[in-house]
Formats: C-alpha cells, structure tokens, sequence
C-alpha cells in the first residue's frame, strides 16, 4: 500500500463481513480488519495516554501527524512516529457465546453469528494488545467453556486465537447465570465486551449485567443478530426449525413480518433502555455490518473508562 | 333444474356449468396445499417469532378466513352467472318461469313465395332464429313444419343446443299444402308434452305464416264445421287452453301469382293416331294485370306447343290442346306457365297411359252370342280400330292372361268356377273393366253365389227371368256417365230399345250396392253400375245376342244389337268400365301412390321427379300384391317399374294443390280470439322481438357482485400486504 492509494475505500473493503469471510485465520482477519479500520479513521488508535516517550515506530496512514518525529524526517527522510509509554492497566475481557443459536446464518449472509463475534473477538484482542493492554477470553454457552486468562503478552494473541478458532456453536443459552459466575470469577476490573445474540431471558441477563457492572467493570454488550433475524424477508410458508431445543413453528412469514419485527424492536429497546439505566454499553450488530462499529464501540467504551 | 325452480323458486338455464362449483374449493385447497408446501429453515429467534405469532393469531386467521371466503365466494359467483339462473327470489321476480315455445312454420308452398333474394319461409325461419336467440335461458324450444303432413322438427331443445339450430336451419318449405287441423292437434300434443315441466313453464305457441286462405279460413268462426268432427277452431280453441297461440303474419303484401290449376284430358284413353284433347286452365290470383303469359305444352320433355295468354287479376284462362301420339306406352305431360314469384304451381302435369288399341276379351257363351258385341266395338275389321276385340268361349277363359284386356265383356255365360270367380274379383280391383251381358244361359243361382255378395263383383244380385211387354226404357235422368251422351239425342233410340226378356236385378242393400243406370219402364233396373277396387264393373240384364230362346217362346231376349242406341251403348259402357286405366288420376303432392305388383314380382322401384329411386316391397300375391309410396313431397312425374322379368312402367303426375295458390289471406277479423294476430311490420320492430325476449336473468348481477368482491380481494392483498409490512 503507498499513500498514493485511496486509504477509505480499502479500509472499507476491508471491514466488510463478506471480504474478511474470504480470508483464512482469524490472525489474518483480525489484522486486517485492525488496519482496515485504521485506515478509515485517519488517525492511528494506537495514540497514547502518556507523555513519557517510549520508542519511534514507522508511520501507517491515519497516524496523528502531531507525532511524526520532524527531526528523524530530517535526517533520514523517512516519517517515523514517537510512542509514549502509556500507563495503563487495562484488562479487556471477550466474552463470546458459543451456544447453537450463534450458529445460525442466514442464506445470504457471509459468515454464522458465532463466526462474526469471533472474528470481531480477535480483531479487538489484536488491537487491544498492540495498545499494550490485556486481553482475556471466555467461551460459554450454558456452561463456561473456555477461559483464557487476561495477558499483555506477545503470546497472548495466540493463545486467545487458537481458542477462538476451537470455538464451536453447540449447546443451549444461559447467559445470565454466566454472567453472575463470571461476575465472581473476573479478578480485576476491567473492560467486559460480551459477544452474544442474547436470546435468553431478558430479567435473568440484565441481572447478570448488574452484576459485573456492580463489580466495576465497564461493560459492552454488543448483541449479535444475523440480517434475517433483523428483515425476517422470507417470503413463502416455512418451517423454521427452533435451535436449542425450540421445537418448530410453520407460519406464513409475510403475514407475520411486522409483529415479528415489532417483537425484535421491542426487545431491542427494552435491553437498550435497560443498559443505558445501568450505565451498560450496548450495541446491536448485524452480521453483514463492517467491523469497524464493533471497533468504535470498543473505542468508545475504552473512552469513557479513562475520561 | 326445473324442480329447483319449482321448490326453491329459481333455476339455471345452463345446468351443467354447475359443475363448476367444485372449483370453489381451489383457494381452500390451494391453502391447505400452500401449508403443506414449506420451506425449512433453522431459526434461532424463535421466542420473538412465537410471540409475534400468538399475538396476532386471531388477527392472521381472520384475515386468512376473510381471503378464503373473499375467493371461494367470488368463484361461486361466477359459476353460478355463468348457469344463467332465473326464478323469483332475493334477486326479485323480474325474471320469469321459463317459457316452451313452439315455434309452428307454415311450409305450405305458398311460403315459397320469393319477394327479392328472399322467400316467406326464409323470413320465418329468420325470425324463429331470432327470438330463439334472444329468448330466455331457461327456455326450450319446438319446432313444428305445418304442412299437409305436419311434423315435429325438434322437441324440447334449449336456446343454445346445437341441435335446435341445424334444425331450423335445415328446414324449407314443402310442396303440399297445410293441414291446420292436424298442426293444432301436434301443437297441442307438444304443448301439453311433459306435465312436470308445465307446472312451471308457459306454453307459447307461434304460427310463423302467410296466413294464406286454404288452411286458416278454417279457423273463421263463420267455417262450416262438419258434424260428428272437432272442428279446426274447436282445436285451436282447446291449444289456447294450455298455451298463448300467435300468428305471426309474414305475407309480402300485394301477392300475385299465376297458377294452372287443371290439366285434363278429356277422353278417358288415348290410342295412337287418336286425337287426344286436353284441357288447360290457368288463373292469376291478385296482382296486376298479364299480357302474353307464355304457356308451353310438353310431352316427355319436349315442348311440343306453345301459346300466350292474358290474364287479369282475379280471371282465369282456358286453353285447349290436342296431340296424336305416334307410340303407345305410358306418356309424361307437362304444361308450364310463364315465372313468377312463386313458380312452384305454375307446371302442371298428367301421365297419360297410349295404346296401341284398346283390347277387349269377348266372352261368348255361346256360340254367337258376342257377335254384335264385336260389331259395335270393331265395325270394319279391315280398317284400323282404336278397340281391339278378341272373342272366346268360356272354356277358353282359363288360359286368357286377363291382365292383356282392357275390358272383359261376358255374354250369356252359363257359371262360372269358382277360381274363374277369383280371378274376375282381382282383375277388376286391380283397374280392370268387366261387363256382364246376360241371357237365356245364364244361372242366376251361380252367379248369385260366387259373383255377388260383399265379396263378389256383380252390382246387383240376379232375381228372377222376367218379360217386358211394356217395353221402353227409363234413362234415370241421364244421370249415370254412360248414358249422359244420349240426353237431348232422342234419336240414338235408347228410350224405344225393344226389350223382350231380362233378369230382374237386385240392387237393394242385403243384395248388392251397384248404381242403376237404366231401368226398364217396369221400374227393374236393366243396367247397373259399380266400382271394385280400382276397376269398375256392370251388369245388363239382357241378351245382346239375337239369337232366339227356347225359353222365350223361340224368340230373341231383345232386338237390342239391330237398334241404334246399341253401338253407342256398348262403347258407353267400354269407356266407362276402362275409367282411368290410361289416364292416372292427378295426385296432389303428399297423397300416396298405389298400385298392385304382377305375379312374380317382390318389389317396386319408383323414381322420383328429383331422380331418387326407392325401391318399395310389394305385399305378397295371396292379399294381393298391393304397394303404396306416401312419400310424394315433389310434384312432377313418378315411375313405377317393377322388379319382374318383364319390367312394367307406370307413370303417376303428382300435382300441388291448386288451391294453395291463391295468396289472398284468410280473414283475421274473422278469427277467435284465441289467436292473436301479429301484423308483419309489428314483428319488424324491437318492441316485439322484446316481448318475446326473457327479462335478463341474474347472471349479469352476479358478475357484477363477483367483480366487487375481485376488486376487495385486491384491495385485502393491498392492505394485508401493507400491514405485514
């Protein structure tokens, strides 16, 4: 890439659910949808906190220009940025539910609910551990499956990686019960992110939300739905087959779209409003959105941690 | 459909549409099927879609129901347009009970009149078309040719069957005339067909006609009405009991037309080289008056005269035309009159049977007792004769093929046997000629006993021998055929012919029927007359033989022979018993043809003017042989030949009625008021094609409903669709 390439239409393709499908590792993904994003702002995340320079780094485009080093430029006619230490102690934690109901991907969307929050999970631990912060990572459905540990280590992104891509969709939802055990278990305060489409029981998980968030963590729930939970654009009669045990419903979709859609929105409105009376982050996230609004939410959220 | 009508107060035109009913339940299968039809997809949001779903179940099966009906209804709907219902009900009662109308044409020939391109008939049957069309769903229709053998065309037929139209279509006038009578009484017939319908029908009966005079003035309540009959206007008084009856005139008015209303020959048989004469007459009904109406004379085909004549209006022409035949055989004749509107009567024809000589068999029954006979028939053996004698004894009569002679003459034959008897009956109904001339051998008793009675063929039984002193001879007024040429010719003698002896004839009912045609002054018959099938015979009751009787006192019976009313007598009586053996009696168009196969023969073929053959199936020898042929819808010149070895030729001239040629119209005031007479510029008119035309039934109103409800299902679709977002 040269500066001569228009940096807002790469970044934007890159973004893109259905480019990042084609590629292979959530390494890969990650990275890309990291620089991708970065692109697009024109300014580099990777901004310190601090004053106390720590080291130069080569420019990327969107770096604050206000960092370029001008005596280095000078001497070796290459732009090189100066990186501050920065204090922090930030702990990032990803939460990402692996029940079956994440496993659902429509006809037309490019990647599974579960395959998006996995991909967005590993995005935000690569650009949380290149700000040198720490990362930690657990799966659940019903049960915690997996739990890595938080780590600023250079390891550390692999580690969260490889547990991710073990990931599998299976198993119902219990969110809420997860989230008031994690809630005990989650030693320091930190940043929680939770990856979920959120389908259990809006009272039990709101508790479980509470619950973390009386634990001082700043929470982002970014709720996950696939375009075809959002639309319901089915046209002719059909059997949906429930996930989890839900058993099967055959209905006229047509007929059914507005209700369907009001119950959506309703829920939706009912868990935002929630949220905003708890101070909870929230965000809904559609499947076929760029990732770039999983990486402003995150942003946003690390914003007002350090307000 | 009539029983629903009958409970339920409606019906349907076109029944069988109604099958369709059944597409009714296609939105409802379509739905069911739709169901049955999905798609399976995983879902994860099913608590949102369960609840969606339970909060507008009602409002989802409500409106699924409100399509369902919305479609199910709109396809009833047009169904049941499409059956064409009618009745009294919620619809109102503007549509009525179907009606049956019968729809009678005239197929008189005088409906062949041509006005233009177009005859009467054909107006009729356009305007029969027409109203059949225009009539009402439920409606059926009769079809009637009023003619002199009225039939039914089609029966009971729906406006729009197939059937009905190539029925009408094909119909065309006759040649005959119109039996009214016998029309009413099919009309009737038809009309009262069916009881189950009639509780529910109007009966309509229509006359499409030129009224013209033959047939309907027998309606005019001032027609004679024969006693012990049902008269025509008591028949028609009956039909309007149980339908509305109509006339509809279709006459073309002023009509004129020429017509040869007779062709006759005036002698009764024709030789060759006699001078046969015939009579012709022509008359112009209406119209204006004819100068120069060309009359042409044809015999087999080949004009052989032609003349003009002026004719006027109301008058009629006679003319007079004689022809010497050069061969014998049976001979086509034909006289023809100039075009006109209506051609049909303007040809007239007589087949006319020429012998070469007319053959007599002379029975002598004894020697010289046919003498004179001979005599008077044959004058000068050396000159040609028109008669032709042949004289026999008795014993020779059994080898005699009697089908040879015109007429058999026996004169003082003793008996006869009994197969003799048999064969004299047959000879005689088969159109034989047969004269008894009596005498002093004559057996009064065998006669009696195998020749008369109801069976035989004498005209009077034998009584008694009697002597005439008084002498003298009562001609009875002249009255009988073979006497009238003596009146006013007192000196032929018949009245002075002398006598003597005669045999008493009895000709009251228990002994026979025959027609005196002379009597002696004594008041005993002397010559009576009669006919036996087609044949005629007579008996006189004296010896014609001169030859003197023992019984007698050794005198002649009479002098009869030596007087001079004897030779004309004798050919008197030979053209009288002949009768129309050479000259066939015309028969009107629809009369049958008769006649009786030879022995040895099983069959007839008849050609017919049109050059049809039909082969006929004679009845066995033993009941006689007879044929008859009924079917003689064409005037002109039939042929019968027989199927035998030795093929036999008759000629039959059948002839229209003359008096279906006068196209003045029977007098409507004069009608009852039982029909009701439609004036032909009235049946031009809208108004009367609408009288007859069904108020519209509710098909119209059902298509209309049906295409609300096809706007609302769009309208739904719309909504529904819109709300579902």
């Amino acid at each position: 890439m040269t500066l001569s390439e228009k940096p807002s239409e790469l970044a934007s393709e890159l973004l893109d659910p259905r480019v990042i499908a084609e590629l292979r590792g959530l390494e890969l993904r990650a990275r890309s949808i990291v620089e991708g994003y970065v692109a697009g702002l024109h300014r580099s995340p990777y901004r310190g906190f601090s004053n106390e320079f720590a080291e130069h780094r080569a420019y990327t485009p969107g770096d604050d220009l206000r960092y370029v080093d001008w005596k280095v430029f000078g001497k070796s006619d290459k732009f090189y940025l100066k990186q501050f230490d920065e204090e922090t102690n930030l702990i990032c934690y990803l939460l990402i539910d692996c029940s079956e109901s994440m496993g659902y991907g429509s006809a037309g969307a490019a990647m599974s609910k579960l395959d998006y929050a996995k991909t967005a999970a590993a995005a935000l631990a690569y650009l949380v551990l290149h700000q040198r912060d720490a990362v930690g990572l657990v799966t659940f459905d019903a049960e915690i499956r997996q739990v890595v540990r938080p780590s600023s280590s250079a390891a550390q992104l692999t580690r969260v990686l490889k547990t991710l891509e073990q990931s599998e969709a299976g198993g119902k939802t219990s969110a809420g019960r997860i989230l008031h055990e994690l809630a005990e278990r989650l030693p320091k305060r930190g940043i929680v992110i939770t990856l979920s489409d959120l389908f259990d029981d809006l009272g039990s998980m709101l508790a479980g939300l509470k619950h973390l968030r009386h634990r001082r963590h700043d929470i982002l729930a970014l709720q996950v739905f696939d375009p075809a939970e959002i639309d319901f654009p089915f046209q002719n009669t059909t059997m949906f087959q429930g996930l989890e045990a839900l058993g099967d419903i055959v209905a006229e979709p047509q007929s059914l779209r507005r209700a369907y859609i009001a119950e959506v929105r309703r829920f939706i409105d009912q868990l935002r409003s929630a949220c905003r009376s708890r101070q909870i982050g929230y965000e809904t996230v559609r499947t076929d959105q760029p990732f770039g609004q999983v990486l402003s939410a995150f942003f946003a959220a690390r914003k007002k941690r350090f307000r | 459909m009539f029983i629903t009508y009958l409970v339920f107060g409606f019906g349907f035109g076109n029944l069988a549409m109604l099958g369709w009913l059944a597409a009714a339940a296609v939105p409802l299968v379509v739905h069911l099927w739709n169901r049955r039809r999905y798609r399976p997809t995983p879902w994860a949001a099913m608590h949102f879609l369960r609840s969606a779903m339970k909060a507008n179940a009602r409002r989802l099966q409500l409106r699924q129901w409100l399509l369902l009906a919305v479609r199910t209804l709109m396809i009833l709907l047009i169904v049941f347009a499409m059956a064409e219902p009618y009745g009294r009900g919620v619809m109102g009662d503007s549509a009525p009970a179907p009606v049956h109308r019968v729809f009678v044409l005239d197929g008189s020939f005088s409906m062949g009149y041509r006005a233009g391109v177009e005859t009467t008939f054909d107006r009729a049957k356009e305007t029969a078309a027409k109203w059949i069309a225009g009539g009402g769903p439920g409606d059926s229709y009769s079809l009637i040719r009023m003619s002199d053998r009225p039939a039914v065309i089609a029966r009971g037929l729906g406006r729009n069957a197939p059937s009905l139209r190539q029925a009408l279509g094909a119909m065309m006038p006759t040649q005959g005339s119109a039996d009214l009578s016998a029309t009413l009484s099919l009309a009737a017939e038809i009309a009262a067909a069916d009881d189950a319908d009639r509780a529910v029908r109007r009966a309509e009966v229509y006359f499409l006609t030129d009224l013209q005079g033959h047939p309907w003035r027998e309606v005019e309540r001032s027609g004679e009405v024969m006693e012990g009959e049902v008269s025509t206007a008591e028949k028609l008084s009956e039909l309007a009991g149980m339908a509305q009856v109509m006339a509809l005139d279709l006459a073309r008015s002023p009509c004129g037309n020429i017509a040869i209303t007779k062709l006759s020959l005036v002698d009764r048989w024709v030789a060759v080289d006699r001078e046969a004469v015939f009579e012709v007459e022509l008359e112009q009904f209406g119209g204006d008056s004819i100068t120069a109406v060309p009359v042409s004379f044809d015999i087999d085909g080949v004009v052989v005269e032609e003349r003009t004549v002026d004719l006027t209006p109301g008058g009629s022409a006679s003319l007079v035309f004689r022809h010497r035949f050069d061969r014998a055989g049976f001979r086509a004749v034909r006289v023809h009159a100039g075009e006109d509107p209506l051609p049909i009567d303007n040809d007239r024809w007589l087949a006319v049977r020429v012998t070469e000589g007319l053959r007599v068999l002379l029975v002598a029954g004894k020697p010289g007792a046919a003498r004179y006979l001979s005599g008077a028939l044959e004058p000068d053996p050396t000159q040609r004769s028109p008669i032709l004698p042949t004289v026999i004894s008795p014993n020779e009569l059994a080898e005699a093929d009697l089908a040879d002679f015109a007429c058999v003459m026996f004169s003082n034959v003793a008996h006869f046997s009994a197969t003799e008897a048999i064969r004299i009956r047959r000879y005689a109904k088969e159109g034989g000629g047969v004269v008894f001339f009596l005498g002093d051998e004559v057996r009064p008793d065998s006669y009696n006993e195998l020749l008369a009675g109801e069976n035989g063929v004498l005209p009077a039984r034998l009584g008694s021998a009697k002597e005439n002193p008084q002498g003298g001879i009562d001609p009875q007024g002249y009255r009988h055929p073979i006497v009238e040429p003596f009146r006013s010719a007192e000196g032929a003698g018949l009245l002075t012919t002398p006598i003597a002896h005669y045999f008493a004839l009895e000709t009251d009912g228990t002994s026979g029927s025959g027609e005196v045609v002379v009597s002696l002054s004594s008041g005993d018959p002397l010559i009576v007359a009669n006919r036996i099938g087609q044949g005629r015979v007579v008996v006189v009751g004296t010896d014609v033989s001169l030859t003197p009787s023992a019984a007698a006192g050794g005198e002649a019976w009479s002098a009869w022979p030596a007087w001079p009313s004897f030779l004309p007598i004798v050919r008197e009586i030979v053209d009288f018993v002949v009768g129309d053996q050479f000259s066939e009696p015309a028969i009107q168009v629809g009369a049958p043809l008769q006649g009786f196969a030879k022995r040895g023969t099983d069959g007839v073929r008849i050609t017919r003017p049109d050059q049809v053959e039909v082969t006929l199936k004679a009845a066995p020898q033993s009941s006689g042989g007879a044929w008859s042929y009924d079917a003689t819808d064409v005037a002109g010149i039939y042929k019968a030949e027989e199927s035998s070895g030795t093929s036999v030729t008759t000629m039959f001239a059948v002839n229209v009625d003359p008096r279906e040629s006068d196209l003045a119209q029977a007098d409507r005031a004069a009608f009852p008021e039982a029909l009701k007479v439609i004036e032909a510029g009235e049946i031009q008119s809208s108004d009367s094609a609408a009288r007859l035309t069904s108020p519209a039934t509710w098909s119209s109103q059902l298509l209309g409903v049906a295409l609300v409800l096809m706007l609302l299902d769009t309208l739904l679709g719309w909504y529904f669709g819109r709300s579902n977002g």
